[in-house]
């Protein structure tokens, strides 16, 4: 009976999934649970009865990340025959 | 005598519905010429004031340059004043325009240019002896071929040009028009229309040395023409159309005729008295009304703003066309 127990060696319990690739499956509503410090990490508050809170600061980051997305180059292409 | 025919022949053929520029005229062909022997056309500049027709001529330059197969090659036009960073051009417009594809590309209001774009375009418009330039950036390489993409700026501001990279440009400098210019522009967009003599000089007197302004007029003269059911514009018929859609004597606007009230009142005045009298920033009379009554010699800064003879005629005949109004 072999005497090696547990993980191997190099083992790591996590894997990177691309955020659209997990929302592609799960959908913007989907529940995904995180660690609690990752969040916390990332500037979030967590209540004693558990209660999230998104802090102005990401908020005011969502939107301008929103207005970014938005600016276009303004061009128009002409074919000449 | 041959040459100048020959030269003459050839602005017509490159610019055939273009009036006025002859000295942009003769540039631009001469880099057709070129053109058409090399495939390379120099990184150009177009610098003039709004309304007299880079964009025009720039469209009319591109319509000129033929792909590798002889088809008409594409163009490009884009706002400057809309890109924000080089990430954005790089992802936006050259991956899926500008790559691998014959395509001319103006930048319009170049002055514009956001300033990690102009760095970026120090590097690729810095050729020596190829016709190609790979540039670097953010980890990716991004080859320009310019036997394939042909690169023209546009800008009213060329002061404002980083100026390293305007030392990379081959500038064209646009010149005002004629009267007489400015006249046959009228007539060339009112193809349908004849005009006696005195209408088509008061036309072109009322456009603001402006060609973009001629062919608005030229609208509105075509719509004036429609509604009264004929093909002939007189100068009662422009008297018509001032009184109707409150066209001012040399085409001044309402702003400049008060600040010629102003000054006819005052005698002469500091830009600070006239800016509490008119209702507008200093700054705003400066740029966009007193550049046009110095051009036409309707007021002088002698130190102090003051009104000229000629000046004081046209304010009595705006004043005299708008009391008719009444």
């Amino acid at each position: 009976m072999s005497n090696k127990r547990g993980r191997k060696k190099g083992y790591c319990p996590y894997v990177d999934i691309t955020y659209e690739s997990l929302g592609d499956y799960l959908g913007k509503k989907g529940l995904v649970r995180v660690s609690r410090s990752w969040l916390e990490g990332l500037g979030y508050e967590i209540s004693e009865l558990n209660q999230i809170v998104v802090p102005e600061v990401i908020l005011t980051e969502k939107e301008s990340n929103k207005v970014e997305e938005e600016s276009k180059i303004e061009y128009k292409l002409t074919h000449f025959e | 005598m041959s040459t100048n025919l020959h030269t003459l022949n050839r602005h017509k053929r490159y610019f055939p519905e273009l009036i006025g520029q002859l000295a942009v005229k003769k540039k631009l062909s001469f880099y057709l010429d070129a053109f058409e022997a090399t495939r390379l056309s120099p990184f150009l500049c177009l610098v003039g004031a709004k309304g007299l027709g880079k964009t025009e001529f720039a469209k009319a330059y591109a319509k000129n340059l033929h792909n590798d197969d002889g088809n008409g090659r594409a163009f490009l036009e884009l706002n400057c004043s809309t890109i924000k960073n080089n990430e954005q051009f790089f992802e936006q417009i050259f991956m899926p325009i500008i790559h691998d594809n014959e395509v001319t590309i103006l930048f319009d209001e170049a002055h514009a240019l956001p300033k990690d774009l102009t760095m970026a375009f120090l590097t690729i418009f810095n050729t020596e002896k190829n016709h190609t330039k790979n540039f670097e950036w953010d980890g990716m390489n991004f080859e320009f071929d310019f036997k394939r993409q042909t690169f023209i700026f546009a800008t009213t501001e060329s002061d404002k040009i980083f100026p390293p990279l305007k030392d990379r440009l081959t500038t064209i400098d646009f010149e005002p028009y004629s009267r007489d210019e400015l006249a046959e522009i009228v007539k060339l967009c009112t193809p349908n229309i004849t005009f006696t003599d005195g209408a088509l000089e008061k036309v072109a007197k009322s456009v603001r040395n402006n060609p973009r302004n001629a062919v608005m007029r030229s609208k509105e003269i075509v719509l004036f023409c429609a509604s009264k059911n004929t093909t002939e514009f007189t100068e009662e018929s422009f008297d018509e159309l001032s009184d109707a859609i409150g066209i001012l004597p040399y085409g001044i606007s309402y702003t400049e005729r008060q600040i010629l009230d102003v000054l006819k009142e005052c005698g002469s005045c500091s830009l600070t008295t006239l800016s509490a009298k008119i209702g507008l920033s200093a700054s705003a009379l400066r740029r966009d009304h007193e550049m046009y009554l110095l051009n036409k010699n309707l007021m002088e800064i002698d130190g102090k703003r003051k009104i000229t003879a000629q000046g004081i005629k046209v304010s009595d005949l705006a004043n005299a066309t708008l009391a008719s109004e009444g």
